[in-house]
Order: C-alpha cells, then sequence, then structure tokens
C-alpha cells in the first residue's frame, strides 16, 4: 500500500499527464482539440522538470536559507524558457488553424486532408 | 582565421536581426549572402587550420565541466561545412526571385544559425530548444506563400515534429534525474559508472523515439514529403530541408546511440529499419510522378542507408556514413535545384510531361547528369566514395545482400529521369539567370572534387586515413554499368504495372494515425529493450 502511495509524486502524474495527451491527439479529430492536447504535453513536461529534486521537505530556491535544503533551481530556470516556447506554439498553431479554416472550411483532420488530396 | 565557435550561431542571427529592422531590400539580400560566404571561409579555415579535436569551448566565464559548452569534432565539423555550403548556394540561386524579401531572409539567416547550433552544442536542453525553434522557423517558411496545400502541410509537419520534441524533453528529463546534469560530455564520463542498464531504458526510449521521427524513420516518415514537396513551397527552402535538417535528426540519432553504447545495444533493431526503410522509401520514391515528391521520398531512402551504416558499427562504415551525410545534403540540393529550374520553363511538376532537356539546355542536363550519377553511386562521383566505404567490409551474407537491393532500388527509381533527359525536345531552349548557372555550377564542382579527392578530403576533415583504401579498379566500372542496366530493364517491367504504382501513391497516413504510430513506436522499443534485458 505504501508503494503505491509514493507512487503518486508530480514525475509520475506527469507521465499520466503525457499519455492522456497523447491518447487526446491519436483519437480526436477536431483540430482545435488537438492544439488542447498538444499545450497538455508541454504542461505534462514543465511539471515534471519542475519537481525533479524535490522532495515535500525542501524549500523554494529564493532567497537565504538557514536550515533547509532548497530544491534544484537548474530545471526551473530551464522552463521558464520552456513555459514561453509553449505560449509562442499555442498562438502559431491557432493562427495556423485560423488560416487553414478559411481556406478548407472544416475543423475536421480527414475532411481536411480529403480536400487537399483533391486540389 | 580561425573565429571562436559561438561566432557561427551568433553572426548569422544578429546580423538577420540588424538587416531585418534596416530594412531595405536590396541591401539586405546581398548583405546576406556576403555574411553567408564569409561564414563559408572562415569553416574551410578553421578546418584546414584546426590544432587538436575535439575543440570545447565554454560559453561563459566559468571552468569548463561546469559551464555550457560548444563542442567541435569531426562529425560537427562534417555538418558544419555542409551547412555553410548549402546555405549561401540557396540564397544565391533564388536571390532574384520575387518572394525573397525582408521577412524571408531574415527567416533564411536566422534559420542557419540556429541550425548549426544544433550541430555545435553539447547541451542536451539547448539541443531541444534549437531544434523546436527551428521546426517552427522551417514550417513557416514552408507555408510563406499561403497556398491551400501549403497550410495543411506545414501545420501538419509543425504538430507532428512537436510533438516528437516532447518525447525528447521528457527523455532529456529523465537523463537530468539519472546524472544531475545537462551536458552530453558529463553524462558520457557519468555513464560508466551506471551499474544498472535498467534505469537507462525510459530515458532512452524516449530520445531514441523524438530523434526518429525527426530522422523520417520507417513508420515516422509520413510528414516529410509533404513538408519537403509541398506543391508552393519555395525550392531553396526544400533543399534546405532535404540537404540538411533531416540530418539534424539523424545527428541527435547518432550521437544518442554512441552515448549509450556502453549500457544499451541496439544495433539489430536500426540496420534493419535503416535498410527496410531505405527499401520502401524508393519504392515510394518510383511509384511518383511528381518531380519534388520523388525527389524527397528518395531523400528518406538516402537517409534509411545511412542510418543502416551507422549501426553496422563498422569502422569504414562509420566513416562512409559520415561522408554520405555530406554527400547527399550535396546532390540532393543539387537535384532540387535543377530540377526547379526545370519547372518553371515547363510549368508542370509531372514528370511524365517533360522531355528533351538534353536537347533544351545542354549545362542543366550535364548537370542533372552529374547529380544522378553521384546519388547511384558512380566512382569517381563523392556518392560514389562514400558508397564504396560503406560496403567495403561486407564481405558476403545477407548484409551484403542487403546492400545490393537498397543501391538497386535507387538505381531503379532514377531511371524515370533517363527519358526526362534523352526524349526528343520540341525545340524550346531553357534559359536561366546567371546567378542560378554559378549555383548549379558550384554545387556540380563540389561533386566532383569531393568525389576525386574523396579521401584526402576525409583525411583532412577527420584525420583518418580510411578513404585512402578505396580504389576504383576497372571492375567497379563494369560492376556499375552493368547494375544500372539491370535496374533500367527492370524498370521498364514496373513501368507497366500502372496500377499498382497507383495504389502505392495513394497510402498515406492522416495525422491521428501518424501520432499512433509514434506511441506504437515508442512501446516497441521499450518492449525490446525490456526483453532483451
Amino acid at each position: 500500500m505504501e508503494n503505491v502511495i509514493e507512487m503518486i509524486n508530480a514525475q509520475n502524474t506527469a507521465l499520466v499527464l503525457l499519455f492522456v495527451g497523447l491518447y487526446g491527439l491519436s483519437a480526436r479529430r477536431n483540430i482545435v482539440k488537438s492544439i488542447i492536447a498538444l499545450g497538455m504535453l508541454q504542461t505534462a513536461g514543465i511539471l515534471f522538470f519542475i519537481s525533479l529534486d524535490s522532495n515535500s521537505n525542501s524549500a523554494p530556491p529564493i532567497g537565504v536559507f538557514q536550515y533547509t535544503i532548497p530544491a534544484d533551481p537548474v530545471p526551473i530556470a530551464a522552463m521558464i524558457t520552456v513555459i514561453i516556447v509553449g505560449v509562442s506554439i499555442t498562438a502559431l498553431t491557432l493562427s495556423m488553424f485560423i488560416s487553414m479554416y478559411h481556406r478548407y472550411a472544416t475543423t475536421n483532420w480527414i475532411k481536411v486532408k480529403n480536400k487537399r488530396n483533391k486540389l | 582565421m580561425i573565429l571562436p565557435l559561438f561566432y557561427y550561431i551568433v553572426l548569422p542571427t544578429f546580423s538577420s536581426i540588424i538587416l531585418f529592422v534596416i530594412s531595405k531590400k536590396r541591401l539586405t539580400k546581398y548583405f546576406a549572402l556576403i555574411v553567408q560566404i564569409f561564414l563559408l571561409v572562415s569553416v574551410i579555415g578553421r578546418i584546414f587550420y584546426q590544432e587538436g579535436l575535439p575543440a570545447i569551448e565554454s560559453l561563459s566565464s566559468h571552468a569548463i565541466p561546469i559551464s555550457m559548452n560548444l563542442r567541435w569534432d569531426s562529425f560537427s565539423g562534417i555538418m558544419l561545412l555542409l551547412s555553410s555550403i548549402l546555405f549561401p548556394l540557396a540564397h544565391l540561386y533564388g536571390i532574384r526571385r520575387k518572394h525573397v524579401g525582408n521577412l524571408y531572409v531574415f527567416l533564411f539567416l536566422s534559420l542557419q544559425g540556429f541550425i548549426n547550433a544544433v550541430f555545435l552544442s553539447a547541451d542536451f536542453f539547448n539541443v531541444y530548444l534549437l531544434i523546436e525553434i527551428s521546426s517552427i522557423i522551417v514550417s513557416i517558411l514552408i507555408m510563406y506563400k499561403r497556398d491551400p496545400i501549403a497550410v495543411y502541410d506545414g501545420m501538419l509537419y509543425l504538430m507532428v515534429n512537436l510533438i516528437a520534441m516532447v518525447f525528447f524533453l521528457f527523455g532529456v528529463g529523465y537523463l537530468y534525474k539519472i546524472f544531475g546534469t545537462f551536458d552530453m560530455i558529463k553524462i558520457e564520463k557519468l555513464m560508466t559508472e551506471i551499474k544498472d542498464p535498467g534505469v537507462l531504458i525510459l530515458p532512452f526510449a524516449f530520445l531514441i523515439t523524438g530523434s526518429s521521427l525527426k530522422s523520417a524513420l520507417m513508420p515516422l516518415f509520413s510528414w516529410l514529403p509533404k513538408a519537403h514537396a509541398t506543391p508552393s513551397a519555395p525550392s531553396q527552402v526544400s533543399s534546405i530541408l532535404s540537404g540538411l535538417f533531416v540530418k539534424s535528426g539523424v545527428y541527435m540519432l547518432v550521437r544518442i546511440l554512441i552515448l549509450f553504447s556502453g549500457k544499451i545495444e541496439m544495433g539489430v533493431v536500426f540496420i534493419v529499419l535503416g535498410a527496410f526503410t531505405s527499401i520502401l522509401g524508393a519504392v515510394f520514391a518510383f511509384s511518383q510522378t511528381d518531380i519534388k515528391l520523388l525527389l524527397s521520398y528518395h531523400t528518406v531512402s538516402q537517409v534509411g542507408l545511412i542510418v543502416f551504416a551507422f549501426s553496422l558499427d563498422a569502422k569504414y562504415a562509420y566513416y562512409g556514413a559520415m561522408m554520405h551525410i555530406f554527400t547527399h545534403g550535396i546532390f540532393k540540393a543539387l537535384l532540387i535545384m535543377a530540377s526547379d529550374a526545370a519547372v518553371s520553363h515547363f510549368k508542370t511538376r509531372s514528370i511524365k510531361k517533360m522531355y528533351g532537356i538534353w536537347h533544351m539546355n545542354k549545362g542543366l542536363a550535364i548537370v542533372f547528369i552529374i547529380g544522378i550519377l553521384g546519388i547511384t553511386g558512380a566512382p569517381f562521383m563523392n556518392g560514389g566514395f562514400s558508397k564504396a566505404l560503406i560496403s567495403k567490409d561486407m564481405s558476403g551474407g545477407f548484409l551484403e545482400i542487403l546492400y545490393i537491393v537498397m543501391s538497386m532500388v535507387t538505381m531503379i527509381s532514377f531511371s524515370k529521369f533517363i527519358p526526362f533527359l534523352f526524349s526528343k525536345s520540341d525545340g524550346s531552349k531553357i534559359k536561366m539567370r546567371i546567378e542560378k548557372k554559378i549555383s548549379l555550377f558550384s554545387y556540380a564542382s563540389v561533386v566532383i572534387i569531393t568525389g576525386i579527392w574523396g579521401a584526402q578530403f576525409l583525411y583532412v576533415l577527420t584525420g583518418s586515413d580510411v578513404g585512402y583504401a578505396v580504389h576504383y579498379p576497372l571492375k567497379k566500372f563494369l560492376i556499375y554499368i552493368v547494375e544500372f542496366s539491370v535496374s533500367f530493364i527492370l524498370y521498364k517491367y514496373f513501368y507497366k504495372k500502372q496500377n499498382i504504382l497507383k495504389g502505392i501513391r495513394s497510402l498515406e497516413l492522416d495525422f491521428n494515425q501518424i501520432v499512433l504510430t509514434m506511441c506504437l513506436f515508442f512501446g516497441f522499443i521499450m518492449a525490446y529493450l525490456e526483453f532483451i534485458n
């Protein structure tokens, strides 16, 4: 029983989020749902990195430390860049989707593919 | 003239930003060309005058193990030379085209900086970020003319590559959890202290899935022909993609395989995958009538050959594969540019409707012939040199049969170009502008120079003299001619089976199926590794 409770930590949650996002990408035909699932994948990655070297006893790595050991700041700093990249990817894919909708008039991957093959 | 390594990244990127701000069209175009030629000269200077390999330079004022590093060794030297040759020639070819404006030059030049940085960087997290940014820029360049087909292809390309990069990110995260660092050189040293290779299975599977999709291996290559051969993509962008960007995936794949090579052995899987990719890619290429699609499926085939050669784990094959990355980049870019000249004359992309290039423009036909001889491995062309190196150690057995099948399928798919070149023409002439002629001539001369002096070229780049063991006795010429004739006969036979070819042409995966294939590939690698441990 303790084993199961030990397995519910942030990294395994990130893995579960990854696979839920992959399910959303492979099983849903709506393009906007694919973009939302892509955002979910980004969140899973960020959660994974932030929780890499921390347990319930570690402090956030900001400020002066006297009695507590801080969590590892390197992956947390790296995730600032990844959050920025994630936001720009969401913006870019959404604007590409609008561009595609103006030309194909559908939000379904399969219908877009069929229309493209006829062009 | 040896520049510090970060100049290869900073110079193109900053000059592209400055040129975009200045925003005068003519100055932008020609100054960008000057910057790219300057980079080429400095890369060549560095190759000739470098002291010791590998050269590691730190990007901050800390000592080497702690700081973020850039690394130049023989592999990254070859990739950087390829990038420095392909970018200026591609830019020169299209420099007077309508679409080459301020925004285009900004994207193109900064793409060069980011691709250089992928090859030079010795830090996993940097590589993740740079490949993401490069994928974004490439997808914008693919959709540059905002054609309906191009919009779909660009979006598919972007989303599939971003998913692959999320896999890569998880792999990097697990590596950080195990080793405590992102740095490739430190991980290499710490890898020897791992006692239980079972810990490394999960990061390895994540990293390999991400890199395999970027390098378009067998089940995961559906995005490549659409992205590389979309009808309205500028052909400069297609040549950079086919010649260089797909090789960045192979570069990461090989680096990861070498990094984990002490603990996890995946040789057999990648030999099978590489051979399968190569044969299937050439079969798909053969069934196309669109000249750009033919060339891009052929890229898939050659990348399969490169991965096959790397995983053979033999000395000659390793150097042959590195040379083949370089030579394939050059002659694929040559063929794409030359076919763009033909397409703009005939106003159609179907190879059945284009004929008689030899009578229309002898220079263009000679350039095509050089490209085809290179790609099929004729002696004295650089393709022949790299293929001879790859096949040097194969002595009979199953591997040699596989290799012969792969090279023959390549020749069959290129036999389509023979009626394209030598049939009767309708009498018109193809006129090409001076910059296109200079660009094509430079590509062809690189093919011939690195073919005839291939061994010296390999020695200067890598310091190893394996190239001197390659000879061209009369037997090789005869074997080549016999192989080509047999391939031409087989081509005539298969040409009649139009129904099968149409069926092959219509096989296509859509987005959901591509993602599902990626997950299945990941699961397969995990299952295989658990099984052999």
